[in-house]
């Protein structure tokens, strides 16, 4: 916590922290700005798994990539379509695009973005996801939550040429299969990092650099403890 | 603004107190994260029915609309009233039988289609997409299977191609990754930098 304030005080005048750019969201800004230009939609799927289970902050920093990703598809003519399994999702998604609505566009036009449920259990979501895939006026689809095995079923939307599918994951049998399946997959700690890279929020680019450092020192604690190991101490 | 520091005010605070209270269970603070955690429960039972009620509208505008898939949005419709009545009719017993006798087949098989399209998109990595990471994945996963089955007592290829080692070296790695962006995310929001609660 110490770490993110402290780099986030720093960051503005400094030149040390800079973020690495990771070529899967060059690749999601760019296919955003096609679907704003071609007059298309973005499908945003947040997963099957609400806020208050174990794996929550996924879908807490699902929704920091949604924030940001939505800024940029409301200078298009078609809103976004969201779709989560959970009831908390879904207001939560629905109070963000309210507030993106009024902060980007005059207030006079009508709020046409979507926010659907489409099954509250993992087979049922992914069930319900195809016909929104599907859907003629979508040709970004982004796939960012707690996915496990189930992510398998909509393989054929991965491997589709008409579409630009993205995909993330905590779960590591959900990444396996994305990372199969998927020409654009978030890996480990990217879903995380999705924020950080795609806007310019200065304190998720701090909490990324004290991410970073505190990753080091496990390495390096992990390496300094195989060590001792090996010289007999700690037995 | 002043909504907005309030929710972030209590959203801090009820945070802190339920991981204080998790380190001592038996103390005060313990007794006041039971109270804001069943408090949270009775939350979530709320947006359950919120969630099945925005469910229900989302296909019964699917069935008014123009379109193909209007079938399956009265199928679903259909069966969530047949479900509705008949629990609370039988008290609870069809409802146990409909979880048995249809959700758990249907998950299954799907569970083995899912095994199917897995096979399917291995062979594909090979014809289109096939790059460096992409193809040690393929071949970790090959040597894994022919070490599970029949090249299981083969003792130098044991040594060599101990999969598990290296398997392990990368979940752990993406794991820790993992791992500290969980706990990045959860501290912004203690601290109120992220607010999913609106702002």
């Amino acid at each position: 916590m110490f770490l993110t304030i402290i780099i986030s005080f720093f960051y503005r005048n400094s030149r040390v922290f800079h973020i690495r750019k990771r070529e899967v969201f060059r690749r999601l800004r760019s296919a955003i700005a096609l679907s704003v230009e071609n007059g298309t939609r973005l499908h945003f799927s947040l997963g099957s798994k609400g806020l208050i289970h174990h794996r929550g902050m996924t879908f807490i920093a699902g929704l920091n990539i949604f924030n940001t990703a939505i800024g940029l598809t409301f200078a298009g003519d078609k809103p976004p379509i969201t779709t989560s399994g959970d009831g908390s999702i879904n207001i939560l998604v629905e109070d963000m695009v309210r507030n993106n609505h009024q902060a980007n566009i005059n207030s006079e036009v009508e709020n046409t973005a979507k926010v659907e449920i489409a099954g509250v259990t993992p087979f049922s979501f992914i069930a319900g996801e195809y016909s929104t895939c599907n859907k003629e006026d979508v040709s970004v689809n982004l796939f960012v939550g707690s996915f496990d095995t189930e992510i398998g079923l909509l393989e054929s939307e991965f491997q589709s040429q008409d579409t630009y599918t993205f995909g993330g994951s905590d779960s590591l049998t959900g990444q396996a299969i994305l990372f199969s399946c998927a020409r654009n997959t978030f890996i480990g700690e990217e879903l995380f990092a999705g924020s950080a890279l795609l806007g310019n929020n200065r304190f998720h680019i701090a909490s990324l650099h004290a991410q970073d450092i505190v990753r080091v020192l496990i390495i390096l604690m992990i390496i300094g403890s195989s060590i001792l190991n090996i010289f007999g101490f700690g037995q | 603004m002043t909504k907005s520091v309030f929710s972030a005010i209590i959203a801090g605070v009820s945070g802190f107190l339920v991981i204080i209270g998790y380190y001592f269970p038996n103390s005060f603070i313990g007794e006041i994260r039971n109270q804001i955690l069943s408090v949270a429960v009775f939350l979530v039972a709320i947006l359950f029915l919120i969630g099945i009620s925005n469910l229900l509208k989302v296909h019964l505008q699917k069935i008014n609309a123009e379109g193909d898939q209007y079938f399956y949005s009265i199928a679903v419709v259909a069966m969530f009233i047949m479900t509705f009545v008949l629990t609370l009719i039988s008290k609870s017993e069809f409802g146990y039988f409909i979880f048995n006798a249809i959700q758990i087949p249907i998950e299954t098989s799907l569970m083995a289609v899912i095994s199917f399209g897995l096979v399917v998109v291995l062979s594909r990595i090979l014809q289109n997409n096939l790059s460096i990471t992409k193809f040690v994945f393929l071949a970790f996963v090959i040597v894994t299977i022919l070490m599970a089955g029949p090249l299981r007592n083969t003792p130098l290829l044991k040594g060599l191609l101990n999969t598990n080692i290296w398997a392990e070296g990368g979940m752990r790695g993406i794991l820790i990754g993992v791992g500290l962006g969980t706990v990045s995310t959860g501290i912004r929001v203690l601290i109120g930098v992220d607010r999913p609660y609106g702002k």
